[in-house]
């Protein structure tokens, strides 16, 4: 018995001649969606866009959770708009960034979960007293600022 | 206002923190922080007390005369009110 792999060793591993073009294509959608998550925030009052960014209401059930590859492709995508955003330049604060994340797991159906927070008072310090971020199953995958936080607002996708 | 006041929680969101309740308005996107007197108003309005009911209750756990707190409380109902967090039930 003998295991067959594919590609074949002796032809060219087309996956791999594929992937630094796959990245350029997440980073460019991902500047496409800081963009218009950008424009949602400083143009349009939130009531207007926020159920764009998912239900106020948790998935019904408990449901599997995300598999290993689903939580490793939206760590790879969080990573996408990080350095979206740097190549962009300028401030790109946690909502757009967590907004843009949000609609590129959409568009690849992989739950998340993005929470918008405050700091308690006592540890305010004026800059950062408010947050967002997005988990996928149990993993903050972007947005990840240490210190205590009070979740005031869900949305799940 | 003689009709009861009740909050109205599709146009807000809150979170209590420590002695502070954050709202976030669900159209502006704009918080708010409410603590001390305000939030001993906001906690008492149930959608059964109206003004002078808030004014009462107030007065009784402060031990202080209504008069006193009218227009506090006048004046934070109606920034809550103008915000569309509270309407007459």
């Amino acid at each position: 018995m003998s295991m067959n792999s594919w590609p074949p060793s002796a032809l060219p591993d087309l996956s791999r001649l594929l992937d630094p073009w796959r990245a350029r294509l997440r980073t460019a959608e991902a500047m496409i969606a800081l963009r218009r998550a950008r424009r949602l925030v400083h143009g349009q009052p939130f009531g207007t866009w926020r159920t764009s960014l998912g239900d106020p209401a948790p998935p019904a059930g408990p449901g599997p959770g995300p598999g290993e590859r689903e939580l490793a492709l939206a760590w790879a995508l969080a990573r996408h708009v990080d350095r979206a955003a740097w190549r962009l330049g300028g401030e790109w604060l946690c909502l757009p960034r967590a907004m843009a994340l949000a609609a590129m797991l959409r568009r690849r159906s992989i739950g998340y979960g993005l929470h918008i927070a405050a700091r308690p008072e006592a540890a305010r310090t004026g800059a950062d007293d408010l947050h967002a971020w997005i988990d996928v199953g149990p993993v903050r995958v972007i947005g990840d600022l240490p210190g205590a936080w009070a979740v005031i607002y869900r949305l799940y996708g | 206002m003689t009709t009861p006041l009740r909050k109205n929680p599709d146009a807000f969101a809150e979170t209590e923190i420590d002695d502070e309740v954050v709202l976030m308005d669900l159209s502006s996107g704009d918080f708010f922080s409410i603590k001390d007197t305000g939030l001993a108003i906001w906690n008492l309005i149930d959608g059964r007390l109206d003004r002078a009911g808030l004014l009462t209750r107030l007065a009784q756990d402060y031990g202080t005369q209504e008069a006193e707190i009218a227009a506090d409380v006048d004046e934070f109902l109606a920034a809550v009110s103008a915000a569309g967090f509270v309407a007459a039930a």
